[in-house]
Parts: structure tokens; C-alpha cells; sequence
């Protein structure tokens, strides 16, 4: 039977400060004491008279002995008691400190030795209010418990640099992206298009695990921060005052297709010939052309100019184009038509910085994507149009894309468009919310773009990995707190806040019960008639 | 008024006449429209007067036109005439354009047309005490089975035979355009929706006149079979089936480029064509490349050139570019010496690149006058305020003085 000795609560060698590196602290701790990979702690630095944070990143039991294996040792308890000798040694990566001005500053020094460490209060916190931004998705989680009065909230500002959320399946990326538009709705800082092809955004639906969830329309009193555009029944629409989704045929370019089907390098070169030509016009010809008798010279047609760029394709080649642009069109029929568009709505919602859903449910997987990159495209578009002016000025929209692994692949460049708005989509005020559960099939090259990334456990090493590599906070020694996130948690790093927080996302629909109860902002000229 | 007092039923003279109707036999009606729109009748420039009448020639000329544009459609032989807005030029119209209007309105009694109606920006009442002009034309007698008016942002369903005209005149919030829409009963029939305002797909081209609202494309649905635009004085399609017919007249030189006149729709085909419709002309007599030439001489280009275009030019409103002429050699130029041309036109703009600018002088000069709204954003724009304030002196003063011309304009037009 092991001997047990009573600890000293008082014994100054544990939660003492013994670590030697500024970017790595060491404390030893009882060995009963319950501590979480997780857990913020505080550092009292008597000396410098700052505070320092730091978080949990490995627990390992220690011990005084010098025999390395007194713990294997048969009738080891006749020997050696667990007392103050054995204890658990706890590494912690620092997060910073706040001196006596209040401020937070990145961890540059080391606190002095044997600075007490302590498990600190909500109040000890007051100063992550300066360094959270505008975008509340939850609280700041410490182990095994949260602080709820710490607020974890991104900043608008950093969207235009490109987002990340890693997640598995039931890991809870739906209630975070739920979450995340209900803020936007209510932060108004900028525009966020959201195209949902499952319909479970806009009025609730069915979770992965089968429970009914509330949808974007219940937060009623950010009402004023969605568009929604559909293509639902007309009393659906009426019910819920939705708009009505429409595309026209020069929304259209012929390179959309590349993202729709497998092409043949003859097919994908005919597509790209005729990237500059109106999409009404590529429609038309293909849609009133018989390829088997087609002959540029005797082509009498309304658009000569698609035909001559087409001169050296065969016919079989042009058949397949034109077999795809039927399919896309009797595909996309429901909201494609020939003139009378809804981008110059959905942009002009995206330039009033709501969040706009493009709610098209039960469509395929390809009218998806065509849709989102139409839209995409017309919005890097209207964006390179205005880069006269100022940053101050600028327009700021962050499109999401779901499953990005299908059009930021690393693959050929079948997405172009969306490779051009994660390289360029930051200098004209566009960003790319990337959400996948694959972060190794996403281009490094893109992920390099990322500047804010919400990880929501990912099991993969290789996933994990790629993430680490790719965040600008070191990610690396947080591998063990991401692999055991449970869901609705997540690790996320961002510009802005200084280190990476483990966050407990709010469960939608708590948040927008507590949202509903908030008091708006409520306009001045609201209940004034404004005739005379 | 209720919506019960709003929906009109009657049917049209001619459709009256229909075998099957007269059986009590159900078949489909063909019926055929007319769409014009914008013809600002009372809108006057270039003090120019008519020496017979003393009227402003321009003024006389868009009533002239207006009557023969009526004649030419009552020759067609259409089920209706829609008017998609701004009929009058202002809100308290002149007597003259008020006779105007009663003369075509007698004409197409006379002929059995009916007239549908949707009242525009320019001739929205924006004020309670203010009367909508259309009351006039109702109180006239034209109430009971030839016009049918949308007035007082208020919608109104018209039926004729089984066509459902569904208007909506311009409101007095962009949001009453979607309300109107969303309380719209779709009717098994033909519907046809009359409205007037800027579709969204065409918002680069505003026209920043008062209570210019967008529509956006959840009102432009596809489940009207026809919808009539009236408020963008180009004739132009905006969506599979909705159309604006253009103004009757060039309103302004920078629509020089458009296609003006009426559209003949076919609702049983969803067949549309332009129809051109008497207006008085405008001309683009050329560009007059001015490098090396002396004042003299660019007056002797622009006197050859008006010579060059003939009979033309008579009564027409015209356009001459003088391409990379310097500052002092515009202002140099003998005003005199073209008095004689411009006695023939209705007027001559000489449009001026300068070769000191680069940019081009993009002043489209409305008859009306000058857009203080653009001019005042232009200023704010150069005095580079704090980012903030600049949004705020625009949003601000762009409603204080939307107001303050719209008062200004009221006052004026109920002193004339």
C-alpha cells in the first residue's frame, strides 16, 4: 500500500515559476492538483510588476527521485511516498503580459523566478476587451470550463485577409457559421454572401446529428443585416420577405463550365477562347448551331465572332461545349434567364455590409458553384472597378466558401476565379471565408493567404500539419488542445488578438435569444413621418 | 381608399366585340398594347419662343408631338395604352399640358382605347396638402371606362377582359415598391405590371432626379407576362419581360445615343417591338478635330457642317464636337457668326473636349438645368474631409437639398 504523505498546501516550490525561455514556461504542481491542457493561468510578476498569461500545453509527472524508475520498481510504496516529490510538471506557452498601463504586450521578456502562478478570475481578463474586435462568436474557454464574461470576438477589419474554418463532420462548423453571419447581421462592418445549396441558413433545418436548429431569419431584431435571395415558392418568399434570385446570361463567361465538368484539353481551350465573349451571345450560338454541318466560311448566324474564334475546334468538341451549356441551362433553369439579373441587388446588399444568402435548396452540387462563381466573379469585378478608392472607402465583402476543397484544390486551374480573389481579392476589399475539412487538399498557396483561422478539431495529422505550418501564431504547440476539441470548440488565431484562443462558440440559438433581448441600434429617423 | 376600391373591373370596347365573349365562351383573349412612357408634358427649354403663339417653341413642340404620337397609336389599334409614368413634367403641370393630355384623352374615348396610367416621379405628389394632377383628369370625366390612374403610392389593379394590369406608381419609399409587390394576386390570366423607376441592372445610369427609386429584380418576376417601364428615357429590355418604351422626346444631350418612341407588345405571343413615334430630332452633326485651327476657323468648320446636314437641322436639337480645342480659342470663337445656323435648330450645343483637359468634359447639361446633387457630391469629394465625414456632409446635404429643389420646384410650378 503506498505511503502516503500529507501535501503542504503551503510548499513554495510548486506554482512557482521555474521555467528558463521566454517562449516557454515550466511549473511544477501537486500531483492531485486537476489541471487541463488549456487552461489559462496568470503569473504574478512582483518584481517587474507586470502580469503575464500563458496556457497549458502538456502536463507530465515528475518527480524528485533520483532513481529514474522508482515508479516501476516492484513494492515501490515501501519506498518511495507520493508526497511533495512527486507532482506534476506542467509546460505552458506564454500569451503576453499587461503591465501596470493596463495594456497587453506580446511575451518579449521572461517573468522573474519563482513568480507565483495562479488560476486567475474573469476580472484578471479585462484586458482581452482591448484586443477583441467587432464579430462575437463565443467565449473564451480555459480546460475544461469557460470564462463567460470574456467575449471572443473577431475583427472586421482583418476579413478582407482571407479566413479559414478547419472542421470534421458534427465538429459544429454550421452553429459557428450561424454564429458568425448572426454578429455580421448585427456588426454591419461588412458584406458576407453565404450560398447555401442545404437551405438550413435561412429558416433552420436539420443538424448532422439530426436535431432541428433555428435559422437566420429567427434573429429578428438583426432582420435589417440579411438579404436573402432564393429560389423558393413565392409564398415561401412572400412569407418571409425574401428576394427572388435571377441570373442572366451575361452573368455567365464559358469558363464557368470548368468548374462544372471534366474537360478534355481540346474542350478546356474552346471554354477559355471564349472567356471575353458576352454570355448571352456563347449561349445563343451554341444553342442555335448545328456542329454537324458548322462551317465557319458558310456560317450565317447572329454572332460571327464566337464562330470565328471556334475555327480550329472539331465538331465533336463543340458538341460536348454545347451538350454542357444545354445541361447547365436546363440545370439552372429554375434562376437562370435570359436578362434580369439579381448581382446588381446582391451587390449593392453586400455594399450596405448585410449578410447576403443565396438559399437555392435541393440544387445540385454544380449549380452550387456555378453560382458562387458567377457571383464571386462579379464581384472582384465591381471591386477592380473601384480601386481608386481609399482603404478607408473601400467596400469590404468576405464570400464563403463551402467544401473549398472542390475550387481552391491544388490542382489545374479550373477555379480561377477563386484563385484570383484569394490573391488578389484582399487589395480591392474582398475575402475568402475557406471552409473545408481537408485542409491538406486547399493550395498551400492559398492557405498562405489565410489570416484567420478557426479550427474546430481536425483528427487527420497531416490536416493538422498544414495548419500549423500555414497560421501566422504557432499552432504547432497547440496540436495536442486541437486534437482533443470537442464540438462547438475551437482554437482560433487572428490578426488582432495577440495569441491563439480556445473559444467555446456560442450555441446559435442561445446567442440569438440573447441577441433578440439586446437592445438595437435604432435609427433616428425611426417613427418620424418623413412626408410633409 | 381600400384595395376593394382600388381593383377596377370593365372590358375593353373592342375586346367586346369578341364572338366568343358575346357567346359566353371561354378562349383566351390576343390582346395588344401599347407602352410609351416619359412624355414630361410642360417641360420647357432653350428660350426659344414660337412667334405665332409666344409659347416656348420646345414646350409647343412636345404637345405637337404629343398628339401626333396619340394619332399614330390610335391608328395602330391597340386594347390599351400604357403610360409607365411622368406624363406631366411636374407636379402641378402648366394648363397647356393639362389641355394636352385632355385632347389625347378625348381622342382615344373617341376610338375605344383605354388608357392605363401610373403616376412617375415627376408627377408624385410629395406632400399631403399637394393634389396628384391625375385627380383633374379623373374629376374630368374619365373616370367610369377610359382611364385608369395609379396615384398616391397607392397600388391598383386594373382587369381587362383577362388581362390584369397591376400598377404600381412611384412610391414614396423604395420599400413600397416591394410591399405593392408582395400584396400583388397573380391572376390565372395575363398580368401585366405598369411601374415606374430605375431597374437595379441599370443603376450606373441614374438619373439623380427626386424620389428616383430602384427596382430591384425580385419586383422584375417572371411571373408577369409583360412588365411596363417607364422612368429611363432609352428604350431598353431589363429582363426577360420587362421593357422600358424610352421618353417620346430627347430630354437631355446625353441621351442623343438612345432609342426613343413607343414598344407594341403582343401579350398573347410576348411578342415586343419598337415603334417610332413623332418626337423632335437630335443631331449628332459630328466631331470638328480643331488642332492648329484658329477661332475663325472652327466657326467656318461648324457653319460647313450645319450646311452639310441640309433641311435636317430644322427644328432639331443638335451637336457639334469640337475635339482638342484649346481654352482661349473656345473663347474666342464669334457667337455671332453662328446666330444664323442656330435660328434654324431648336438649338446647337457645341460640345467641347479641350485640349488643356484631358479629361473629357463630360457635361451633359439637363434642360432642366444643372444636377446640384452631382455637383454637390463632386464638391464634397474635392474638399478630401475626414474619412466619415465625408459620407456624413454627403448623406446629409443630399437630402437637405433634394427637399429644398423639390420645394423650390412645388413653389415654382403653382406660381406659373
Amino acid at each position: 500500500m503506498t505511503n502516503l504523505i500529507d501535501i503542504d498546501r503551503g510548499d513554495a516550490s510548486k506554482y512557482r515559476l521555474i521555467g528558463d525561455r521566454v517562449l516557454s514556461y515550466r511549473f511544477a504542481v501537486p500531483h492531485d492538483a486537476e489541471l487541463y491542457l488549456g487552461d489559462v493561468l496568470k503569473i504574478t510578476d512582483a518584481v517587474k510588476r507586470v502580469t503575464f498569461f500563458a496556457k497549458v500545453s502538456d502536463l507530465i509527472h515528475g518527480c524528485n527521485f533520483s532513481d529514474p524508475r522508482w515508479d516501476t520498481r516492484p513494492h515501490t510504496e515501501h519506498f518511495y511516498g507520493i508526497g511533495e516529490d512527486v507532482f506534476i510538471l506542467v509546460e505552458a506557452i506564454p500569451l503576453g503580459f499587461v503591465g501596470e498601463d493596463g495594456l497587453f504586450r506580446k511575451p518579449r521578456t521572461i517573468p522573474a523566478k519563482f513568480s507565483r502562478v495562479e488560476q486567475p478570475e474573469a476580472g484578471d481578463f479585462a484586458f482581452l476587451r482591448q484586443v477583441m474586435g467587432e464579430i462575437e462568436i463565443g467565449v473564451m474557454k480555459t480546460g475544461q470550463g469557460v470564462l463567460r464574461d470574456v467575449r471572443v470576438s473577431l475583427h472586421a477589419t482583418v476579413m478582407r485577409q482571407h479566413m479559414g474554418v478547419f472542421a470534421t463532420t458534427g465538429m459544429g462548423k454550421s452553429n459557428f457559421m450561424k454564429v458568425f453571419c448572426a454578429s455580421c447581421m448585427r456588426a454591419r462592418e461588412f458584406g458576407l454572401l453565404i450560398v447555401d445549396p442545404h437551405g438550413e441558413y435561412v429558416a433552420g433545418g436539420r443538424s448532422s446529428s439530426g436535431e432541428a436548429t433555428r435559422g437566420l431569419l429567427h434573429y429578428q431584431a438583426g432582420r435589417g443585416g440579411l438579404s436573402v435571395f432564393t429560389t423558393q415558392s413565392d409564398s415561401f418568399r412572400r412569407k418571409y420577405m425574401l428576394d427572388q434570385l435571377y441570373l442572366d446570361y451575361d452573368d455567365f463567361r464559358a469558363p464557368d463550365l470548368l468548374l462544372l465538368y471534366e474537360h478534355s484539353q481540346p474542350q478546356r481551350e474552346a471554354v477559355e477562347m471564349l472567356e471575353d465573349i458576352p454570355g448571352s451571345a456563347v449561349i445563343e450560338f451554341f444553342r442555335d448551331t448545328d456542329f454537324t454541318t458548322f462551317d465557319v466560311a458558310t456560317y450565317a448566324g447572329r454572332y460571327p465572332e464566337v464562330a470565328r474564334e471556334l475555327k480550329n475546334f472539331t465538331a465533336s468538341t463543340l458538341s460536348v461545349v454545347q451538350r454542357r451549356i444545354l445541361g447547365m441551362l436546363n440545370r439552372n433553369k429554375k434562376f437562370l434567364r435570359k436578362k434580369g439579373s439579381s448581382i446588381p441587388d446582391i451587390i449593392r446588399a453586400l455594399h450596405e455590409n448585410k449578410v447576403v444568402l443565396i438559399d437555392i435548396p435541393g440544387m445540385s452540387e454544380q449549380s452550387e458553384l456555378f453560382v458562387l462563381s458567377i457571383i464571386t466573379r462579379m464581384i472582384m469585378k465591381n471591386h477592380q472597378g473601384e480601386d481608386a478608392r481609399s482603404a478607408e472607402e473601400q467596400r469590404q465583402v468576405l464570400i464563403a466558401i463551402e467544401e473549398a476543397q472542390r475550387v481552391l484544390g491544388s490542382g489545374l486551374g479550373s477555379t480561377r476565379t477563386f484563385r484570383e480573389a484569394a490573391m488578389e481579392g484582399r487589395k480591392f476589399g474582398v475575402g475568402l471565408c475557406v471552409i473545408t475539412q481537408q485542409p491538406k487538399n486547399i493550395d498551400a498557396r492559398v492557405l498562405a493567404q489565410l489570416n484567420t483561422f478557426v479550427v474546430m478539431g481536425l483528427s487527420d495529422r497531416g490536416d493538422r500539419d498544414i495548419i500549423a505550418s500555414s497560421a501566422k501564431q504557432d499552432l504547432s504547440r497547440l496540436d495536442t488542445e486541437i486534437q482533443t476539441l470537442e464540438a462547438g470548440e475551437a482554437v482560433i488565431s487572428t490578426l488582432g488578438i495577440p495569441f491563439p484562443v480556445s473559444t467555446r462558440i456560442h450555441l446559435f440559438e442561445e446567442y440569438i435569444q440573447d441577441l433578440n433581448n439586446r437592445p438595437a441600434m435604432r435609427s433616428i429617423e425611426e417613427g418620424l413621418d418623413t412626408s410633409f | 381608399m381600400n384595395r376593394l376600391e382600388n381593383r377596377v373591373v370593365c372590358r375593353s370596347r373592342q375586346a367586346a366585340y369578341l364572338p366568343g365573349l358575346l357567346t359566353g365562351a371561354s378562349r383566351p383573349i390576343q390582346m395588344k398594347i401599347i407602352h410609351i412612357a416619359d412624355t414630361h408634358l410642360g417641360l420647357s427649354a432653350f428660350n426659344r419662343v414660337d412667334p405665332e403663339t409666344g409659347m416656348n417653341l420646345r414646350e409647343q413642340l412636345i404637345y405637337e408631338n404629343f398628339l401626333s404620337s396619340i394619332d399614330q397609336i390610335i391608328r395602330m389599334r391597340p386594347d390599351a395604352l400604357v403610360h409607365a409614368g411622368d406624363l406631366f413634367h411636374q407636379v402641378k403641370p402648366k394648363t397647356r399640358a393639362y389641355t394636352t393630355a385632355l385632347d389625347a384623352l378625348c381622342r382615344l374615348q373617341d376610338a375605344g382605347i383605354p388608357m392605363i396610367v401610373v403616376a412617375g416621379n415627376h408627377s408624385m405628389a410629395k406632400t399631403r396638402y399637394t393634389a396628384s394632377p391625375f385627380e383633374v383628369l379623373e374629376r374630368g370625366g374619365y373616370r367610369a371606362g377610359d382611364l385608369y390612374v395609379a396615384h398616391h403610392n397607392r397600388y391598383r389593379r386594373v382587369e381587362l377582359d383577362d388581362t390584369v394590369f397591376h400598377l404600381i406608381p412611384n412610391m414614396l419609399r423604395p420599400e413600397g415598391y416591394r410591399t405593392a409587390f408582395d400584396e400583388i394576386e397573380f391572376s390565372p390570366g395575363t398580368n401585366v405590371l405598369v411601374t415606374h423607376g430605375l431597374a437595379s441592372i441599370l443603376k450606373d445610369r441614374r438619373l439623380h432626379t427626386v424620389a428616383e427609386h430602384e427596382l430591384d429584380a425580385t419586383v422584375m418576376s417572371d411571373r408577369f407576362d409583360y412588365i411596363a417601364l417607364g422612368h429611363f428615357h432609352d428604350q431598353v429590355q431589363v429582363a426577360d419581360n420587362a421593357w422600358y418604351s424610352g421618353s417620346l422626346e430627347y430630354c437631355n444631350y446625353g441621351e442623343i445615343g438612345d432609342t426613343k418612341g413607343g414598344l407594341a407588345v403582343d401579350l398573347s405571343t410576348g411578342a415586343v417591338e419598337g415603334i417610332d413615334l413623332p418626337h423632335t430630332p437630335m443631331i449628332d452633326l459630328g466631331r470638328i478635330n480643331c488642332d492648329g485651327l484658329s477661332a475663325r476657323e472652327v466657326v467656318s468648320e461648324i457653319l460647313t457642317t450645319v450646311d452639310d446636314a441640309g433641311r435636317t437641322t430644322f427644328q432639331a436639337i443638335c451637336q457639334v464636337t469640337l475635339d482638342g480645342i484649346r481654352r482661349e480659342t473656345q473663347r474666342a470663337l464669334d457667337q455671332k457668326a453662328l446666330l444664323n445656323a442656330r435660328s434654324q435648330m431648336l438649338d446647337l450645343k457645341l460640345r467641347v473636349i479641350t485640349v488643356d483637359d484631358t479629361t473629357q468634359i463630360l457635361r451633359e447639361d439637363t434642360l432642366a438645368g444643372l444636377d446640384y446633387i452631382a455637383e454637390f457630391e463632386r464638391f464634397v469629394e474635392r474638399e478630401h474631409l475626414a474619412p466619415g465625414d465625408e459620407e456624413y456632409v454627403k448623406k446629409t446635404g443630399t437630402r437637405i437639398l433634394r427637399s429644398v429643389i423639390e420645394r423650390h420646384r412645388e413653389g415654382e410650378n403653382a406660381s406659373e
